[in-house]
């Protein structure tokens, strides 16, 4: 049978912080939405996106994840990950993100002032 | 002007020509192949422009006529002898007769003089780019009439319409077979790339069975799941599991590379984790440039003979962690520190642990493509791939656990999205080392 995941992304800006709050599974079927919905920061800018709702993530979305990172080091804006409930963040610690990556509580709290 | 009587002129010779024109025929694949609007609009077409009751798309076949389109006449097929389009098709221009019942080269043709008494008919040879006539498009009437040179013009434009189409429908049918032959191509080709990933078959170790199943993704692409079972020195193996990030050829590539700098790392240093090092620095240094990115998550396991069973060391970069199957049937997660999968950032780092592996216990380390398999829509997790596990009795080994999950895997509903590899360890019963 197939199954149809649900997963959406919504794009928000606030300043230099733009915001992206996914909502559902995110895996193999639903990364390229994710990688549609991906805005381009410019450098100097704050990209957060927002995992509260997200309820499954695989490791084809975690690489997408560490692909931003990369990303951020390279263009010079700024990544960080709203934390997520603790099933997706269980998947998050398995790859060590939070060595590498800024968890915050809010989006509000990923401005670069604060970073 | 040809032979007098159609039947001479168009017997079918078997000449050099004639079987070269029989392979076009052939090439365009058209005969017997079924009615089709586009061929019958085009000779109901004909017909009423030109005022006729029978408007015909024929294709000559070496002793038949066969209609692919029959507008007024509920007839599939004459036999070529007394077939006017087998005229038709012997010179490159319209082909008309006025009157057959007067004109010499029909008078005495059965179709002429018998039953249907065709009187008027005019053919344009359906001429293909190289040259040969097909068969033809032909317009027929039972009572004689003229056609102007306008009229004969507008047939053969009709005629080019009717070859635009067979041409078409060919290159479509040649583009299909080469796509068909790449995807092939492309298959086999990722078929050998995936089977040079995993080892052709698992060395023995003293005292322990192993097992591994590999479980293709239901998109056919080659995935970036390996595994590796190698001795790396007296007395010690190495199992190693792995997924490389992304699908197709690229990944194969970085998997290979993953693969081996585990293997020649783990003959310089017995420490997992100082090989994940080696294959970070590798990974993100041999392929800073690559995108998108590949990134890899290992687990490596060293294993060496102890008082009783193995001594492990683990260690793990991004990886789910091995599952160890106890002797009393119970089963859990072998947690061990470890590190971020390879290839992400130079300054990884990873550390290994220690564990065992008791007689009569069991190991398995998978690829996520297990645990992120789905029944029916919901996810199997780790909790699944704990339940198939459980409940092992001490009597079951590597590869009947193995086949378990297999069997499982291949059950109904079971939907695996992403490859999925695991290996399967059990220790039995052995002497102490020395």
């Amino acid at each position: 049978m197939t199954f149809e995941p649900e997963f959406s992304a919504s794009l928000s800006r606030d300043g230099d912080v733009l915001s992206l709050r996914l909502t559902g599974e995110l895996d193999l079927a639903t990364v390229p939405e994710l990688e549609a919905a991906l805005p381009r920061p410019a450098a100097g800018e704050v990209l957060v996106i927002d995992l509260r709702n997200l309820s499954f993530i695989d490791s084809t979305g975690i690489h997408v994840l560490m692909g931003l990172d990369v990303s951020a080091r390279e263009q010079g804006w700024s990544f960080a990950l709203v934390r997520p409930g603790p099933d997706v963040q269980r998947v998050l610690d398995l790859c060590h993100v939070g060595d590498r990556v800024r968890f915050v509580d809010r989006p509000t709290d990923a401005s670069p002032a604060l970073g | 002007m040809e032979g007098l009587a159609h039947t001479d002129e168009d017997a079918p010779v078997a000449t050099d020509q004639e079987s070269r024109r029989l392979e076009a025929v052939r090439r365009y694949a058209v005969l017997d192949t079924p009615e089709d609007g586009a061929f019958d609009r085009i000779t109901a077409l004909a017909a009423r422009h030109f005022g006729v009751p029978i408007a015909i798309v024929s294709i000559v076949d070496t002793d038949r006529i066969w209609f692919k389109s029959h507008h007024g006449i509920d007839v599939r097929e004459v036999g070529r002898d007394p077939g006017l389009c087998a005229s038709a098709i012997m010179q490159h221009e319209p082909w008309v007769v006025e009157d057959a019942a007067t004109d010499p080269r029909t008078l005495a043709n059965p179709l002429v003089a018998g039953e249907l008494g065709l009187r008027f008919y005019a053919g344009v040879p359906l001429t293909t780019h190289d040259g040969f006539n097909l068969g033809t498009l032909c317009v027929i009437d039972q009572a004689p009439r003229e056609l102007s040179d306008d009229e004969t013009a507008t047939l053969s434009d009709m005629a080019a319409i009717v070859m635009d189409e067979l041409e078409l429908r060919l290159a479509s049918r040649r583009i299909v077979h080469q796509e068909q032959h790449l995807r092939d191509l492309a298959e086999e080709t990722a078929r050998s790339l995936q089977e040079s990933l995993l080892p052709p078959r698992l060395p023995e170790i003293p005292g322990a069975e192993v097992a591994a199943l590999y479980v293709p993704s239901t998109s056919g692409e080659v995935g970036g799941d390996f595994y590796d079972v190698f001795e790396v020195g007296a007395d010690a193996w190495a199992l190693v599991i792995g997924d490389v990030s992304g699908k197709g050829a690229k990944a194969a590539a970085v998997t290979a590379l993953a693969r081996h700098t585990i293997r020649t790392g783990l003959l310089a240093t017995s420490d997992p984790s100082a090989v994940l090092a080696t294959l970070n620095r590798a990974m993100f240094l041999g392929l800073q440039g690559a995108r998108p990115r590949h990134f890899c998550t290992a687990l490596v396991v060293v294993l060496r003979p102890a008082a009783r069973g193995f001594a492990l060391t683990v260690a793990a970069a991004g990886h789910p962690p091995a599952i160890v199957m106890r002797a009393d049937g119970t089963a859990g997660e072998l947690s061990v520190a470890g590190g971020p999968p390879v290839g992400w950032h130079a300054d990884a780092r990873f550390a290994s642990a220690d564990a065992e592996l008791r007689s009569g216990e069991g190991l398995l380390l998978y690829t996520d493509g297990l645990s992120e398999a789905r029944t029916a829509g919901a996810l199997v997790g780790v909790e699944g791939v704990l339940e198939v596990l459980g409940g092992r009795d001490a009597g079951e080994r590597a590869p009947q656990l193995a086949e378990r999950l297999t069997r499982w895997l291949a059950a109904g509903g079971v939907d695996v999205r992403d490859d999925a590899a695991a290996l399967v360890i059990t220790a039995g019963e052995r002497a102490a080392p020395a």
